[in-house]
């Protein structure tokens, strides 16, 4: 509530509204002119191109009009997170990049293991205690997913050239 | 009698212990994201449903409504504790229902909405197994046509119901019809929009991008505030009784909520917010004596609004039950649940899965029972639910999120999928964008379009179908006038406000 | 497990010039992935884990399912086909993805039959057309006579992109009728339009459609298959009615090309003996799936006739 009054150079709500409407549109654009090139089928709107053709002329219509039209009345969304704070949720989402890029090679306990240490001291915890969730809960998904619902689970090229030679 | 007979058999499956677990698992489950309010209801069953296959297709969905409703008590902890709607059906609670609680009284509001939602409960699951075996016999009725104009029904129902402004609704709805058509068409087996590459020809499946939208998003929210979890005092067992004129000013007003919450349950759109506004606005119409104590803590205006959205978490089934159709994400997600079981909810499932159903039905019964046990001593636990460390929840939250989607279809394509719409989920909500009219539309646009093109192949291309099979017809009348009508509603109101003004 | 050495050894010498000796290459010493080409939950996931816990009795190791959907099906076979060749990631899967998606979906490192390895078929689904219980049409004889004389007037409730669309064309091109094809995504649904009468055909497959047979809604006209079923002799087939359509919908087992012979010899003889395992037969015929092991030089065959026919026609709806 202070903070919302500090925020001065937050876009302001319409002006946001209006850019991120702007992108949409072309998106759809883009979507209709793909869409525009496939067939529409025999009889006609049986094809796989009749409803991406309604649903994307009526995307940039929609679109157009959310950017243009004169807006009031909307609901203010709010002040947008600044400097550690926004910094977190990029960590946060950098993180989950990581995991991803990581999980072939490191297969799912390690890398799960090292995105909690790393998550749990990116909100706040204390090194030991980051330390035992990173190490239980890749424990716990193992109990759960292999051994209980023997769900075939990615042990990472690593991991197997470990093993397997 | 029949009806009986069935609801014995339904029993029977509900009664073994793996669905007996599976509904106590999901009620609790269900109570938890209720009582934390960074989690959703809806981030929860799409958290658990990849789990759910693992499972039969009645403990998966027995498990899955056990959230939905168990969500549905939890939600109103919350609400009542701290002021803070544990999900969108507890809004309306925070305004009575914390004033009563700042009177010394937060033990009994507790109580009575617990009762409250154990009435409406077992009110709208009677009339649950009453209306889903009438409308399974009309159901053969509803065919390609219906089911198109069905969809685009709730399409034209929703986007004026969420939210702020049916326009941005409208285009996130349609983006997320587009997003449904990438990939291979259910219909042809052609690919669309794939550039000749692997990964969008998986397209994009309902559960990343759900769990994106709402969990992932949520927790990148929570990790860019300053505030976090919430913490909660202790509620004193003590207090949790409610005095004789309060259970005689609540107990209408709970039957009352549970016959709104179960007529809008039934129609499209999301009932569940809906209904606790209806129930609040008629409760406050009809007060004699107490007219001025709502909004300063009036018994009726949380005690009709929680049995109203306990309502509509039953009734909501009848048509995902009888139709196939989904008009709440919620409902989408266990429709999406019996999907992946490769069982075909519509018309047919009460004659082809009884099991399924009754099984659902009867598990129902035992878990609004298992809720009312669960609640009534567990307040005290489920407020010391949020004094878990902050850092361990985010990251197990995440990490079970990758690995339940991962396991899905073995896909790293999804993993993306779901960060990815975790971060735009994050953006938009910060814009002020409704998240709900997407994931309606992820889940609608298939509908609609297959549809639509087996009508089409049905008729030949003759769109005159529409209109020449009686429900066909009347529904397609409401679509004229779900278009047209808020139109000329808006316009009758700014036409009086201006002659007001003159 | 005695026999199943032997058998092994004896591969192993009978292949001659093999590197290893079976002594020297004991198969399978870990787990092995059976993949499945669409998610959990569905009938070729419940195949492929009665499969995967038969196949452990004789192979006594563990067989973990994998889910690869995606894809029209298509995105399993190539987990499987690109898979490294050592026997330990084989995969189930029927002859739709294998032989008529494979020509829709672009971009696959895998295409006719001779680019993967069939160890054997397991289960045979038959594929009938039906019409309304109800309808003065009684013999096939009727519906091609009635067809003719009103072209596009009736309507089949079938299955789009599939063995059934394959197989409803190339009858009605023997039969030279015009009926208007209904295409639904599934049994169910189809055999939900169909009892909603609005079509006077189904053609689906015969577990589509068996419960409605048996409650007397739907009358079976024949089968597509190569002989009349045991269950109901008294349908005839299109074969001796004049229609030389034989198709089957088939469940396989198979591996990526290059497997060692020894041991592609340990996993056929594994696979032949889960065919007569009790669990895996229930889970099979309560599907109304024949279990029935076909060599898979056979199933080579039949694929690629199938293959070859939808190659340049199954570019539908386009």
């Amino acid at each position: 509530m202070v903070e919302a009054a500090i925020g001065v150079d937050v876009p302001s709500a319409p002006k946001i509204v209006r850019s991120a409407s702007l992108i949409l549109t072309a998106l759809g654009l883009f979507y209709l002119h793909q869409a525009s090139m496939m067939p529409l089928g025999d009889p006609p709107g049986t094809g796989i191109g009749a409803v991406p053709l309604m649903v994307g002329t009526c995307w940039v219509a929609f679109g157009l009009y959310v950017t243009i039209r004169n807006q009031s009345g909307l609901v203010d969304s709010g002040p947008w997170p600044k400097g550690r704070a926004a910094l977190r949720a990029l960590y946060a989402l950098l993180l989950c990049v990581v995991y991803i890029v990581g999980l072939p090679f490191l297969g799912i306990f390690i890398t799960t293991g090292v995105f909690l240490v790393l998550m749990a001291r990116l909100a706040g915890a204390p090194s030991t205690s980051a330390l035992v969730v990173a190490v239980m809960t890749p424990i716990a998904f193992w109990v759960i997913f292999s051994l209980g619902l023997k769900v075939s689970l990615p042990y990472g090229s690593l991991l197997a050239a470990v093993l397997g030679s | 009698m029949d009806l009986l007979g069935q609801m014995v058999g339904g029993f029977a499956v509900a009664l073994q212990p793996v669905n007996i677990g599976a509904a106590l698992l999901g009620a609790l489950v269900g109570t938890a994201t209720g009582v934390l309010p960074g989690l959703g209801v809806l981030g929860a069953m799409a958290i658990l449903m990849p789990i759910t296959i693992h499972f039969s297709a009645v403990t998966g969905l027995i498990m899955l409504a056990g959230i939905y409703y168990g969500a549905m008590y939890g939600g109103s902890t919350t609400a009542i504790l701290l002021r803070i709607p544990g999900e969108g059906g507890s809004i309306v609670t925070t305004i009575d229902g914390y004033e009563f609680a700042r009177k010394g009284r937060a033990g009994a509001a507790l109580m009575i909405c617990a009762v409250g939602s154990f009435i409406a409960g077992t009110i709208s699951i009677v009339g649950l197994s009453f209306f889903t075996t009438i409308l399974a016999d009309v159901a053969l009725r509803f065919s390609s046509p219906e089911f198109c104009l069905l969809a685009l029904l709730g399409a034209l129902t929703l986007v004026r119901i969420t939210g702020n402004d049916p326009a941005q609704n409208t285009l996130m709805l349609l983006v997320g019809v587009a997003l449904a058509t990438i990939g291979v068409d259910a219909v042809s087996g052609d690919t669309r929009f794939t550039f000749d590459t692997n990964f969008l020809g998986l397209g994009f499946d309902l559960v990343p991008i759900t769990l994106g939208l709402y969990g992932l998003s949520e927790l990148f929210h929570l990790l860019a505030s300053h505030t976090g979890f919430p913490r909660a005092d202790t509620v004193r067992l003590r207090d949790m009784i409610p005095t004789r004129s309060e259970w005689s000013r609540a107990w209408p007003a709970i039957v009352r909520g549970s016959g709104i919450g179960f007529l809008i349950g039934l129609l499209p759109g999301p009932g569940s917010l809906t209904s606790t506004f209806a129930s609040y606005g008629v409760e406050k119409a009809i007060a004699r004596t107490h007219r001025d104590e709502f909004g300063k803590g009036a018994v009726e205006g949380f005690a009709g609004p929680e049995a109203a959205n306990n309502a509509v978490a039953t009734s909501a089934l009848v048509p995902v039950l009888s139709l196939g159709i989904p008009f709440t994400p919620n409902v989408a997600l266990m429709l999406g649940a019996l999907i992946v079981q490769g069982i075909q909810p519509g018309p047919l499932l009460l004659s082809q899965h009884p099991d399924v159903v009754w099984g659902l039905l009867a598990s129902m019964y035992i878990g609004n029972v298992a809720l009312l046990a669960l609640n009534l001593p567990l307040v005290g636990l489920w407020v010391r639910l949020l004094r878990v460390p902050q850092y361990a929840l985010i990251g197990f939250i995440f990490a079970i999120s990758f690995i339940g989607v991962y396991t899905m279809r073995s896909s790293y394509w999804d993993l993306c999928v779901l960060v990815g719409f975790g971060a735009i989920g994050a953006i938009l909500r910060q814009i002020g964008f409704d998240l709900a009219p997407l994931v309606l539309g992820l889940v609608i646009g298939p509908i609609f379009e297959k549809a639509l093109r087996e009508t089409l192949f049905l008729s030949g291309g003759d769109l005159s179908i529409f209109v020449t099979r009686p429900i066909s017809a009347t529904l397609s009348a409401l679509c004229v006038v779900a278009v047209v009508g808020p139109t000329l509603a808006t316009l009758w109101r700014r036409r009086a406000a201006v002659t007001k003004q003159v | 497990m005695r026999m199943l050495l032997a058998t092994t050894i004896a591969a192993g010498l009978s292949w001659a010039g093999a590197p290893a000796l079976a002594s020297d290459d004991p198969f399978p010493t870990k787990p092995i992935t059976l993949s499945v080409n669409y998610g959990a939950g569905g009938g070729s996931d419940a195949i492929a884990r009665a499969l995967g816990r038969a196949l452990e009795k004789s192979l006594k190791q563990p067989v973990a399912i994998e889910n690869t959907a995606g894809g029209a099906g298509t995105r399993g076979v190539t987990a499987v086909v690109t898979a490294q060749p050592d026997g330990y990631q084989i995969g189930v899967a029927t002859n739709s993805p294998m032989t008529i998606a494979v020509h829709t979906v672009k971009g696959l490192p895998w295409g006719d039959p001779s680019t993967y390895d069939i160890l054997g078929g397991i289960g045979i689904v038959y594929n009938t057309i039906c019409v309304q219980a109800d309808s003065p049409l009684q013999t096939l004889d009727d519906v091609v006579k009635f067809a003719k004389e009103n072209p596009g007037k009736l309507k089949v409730a079938s299955i789009a992109g599939g063995i059934n669309q394959y197989t409803w064309d190339a009858f009605a091109k023997k039969a030279n009728i015009n009926i208007r094809f209904v295409p639904y995504s599934g049994d169910a649904e189809g055999v939900a339009s169909f009892l909603g009468k609005n079509t006077e055909l189904a053609a689906l497959t015969w577990p589509g459609l068996k419960a409605q047979i048996e409650v007397g809604k739907a009358r079976p006209l024949a089968v597509f298959g190569p002989r009349r079923m045991e269950s109901n002799p008294d349908v005839p087939t299109f074969k001796e009615l004049g229609y030389d359509v034989v198709t089957t919908s088939d469940y396989v087992v198979y591996a990526p090309k290059g497997i060692p012979e020894s041991r592609r010899v340990v996993l056929i003889e594994a696979i032949k003996q889960s065919i007569s395992d009790p669990e895996f037969r229930r889970v099979l015929t309560t599907q109304n799936i024949q279990v029935k092991f076909t060599d898979g030089e056979e199933m080579t065959r039949q694929f690629t006739e199938v293959f070859r026919g939808t190659a340049p026609t199954a570019q539908s709806g386009k």
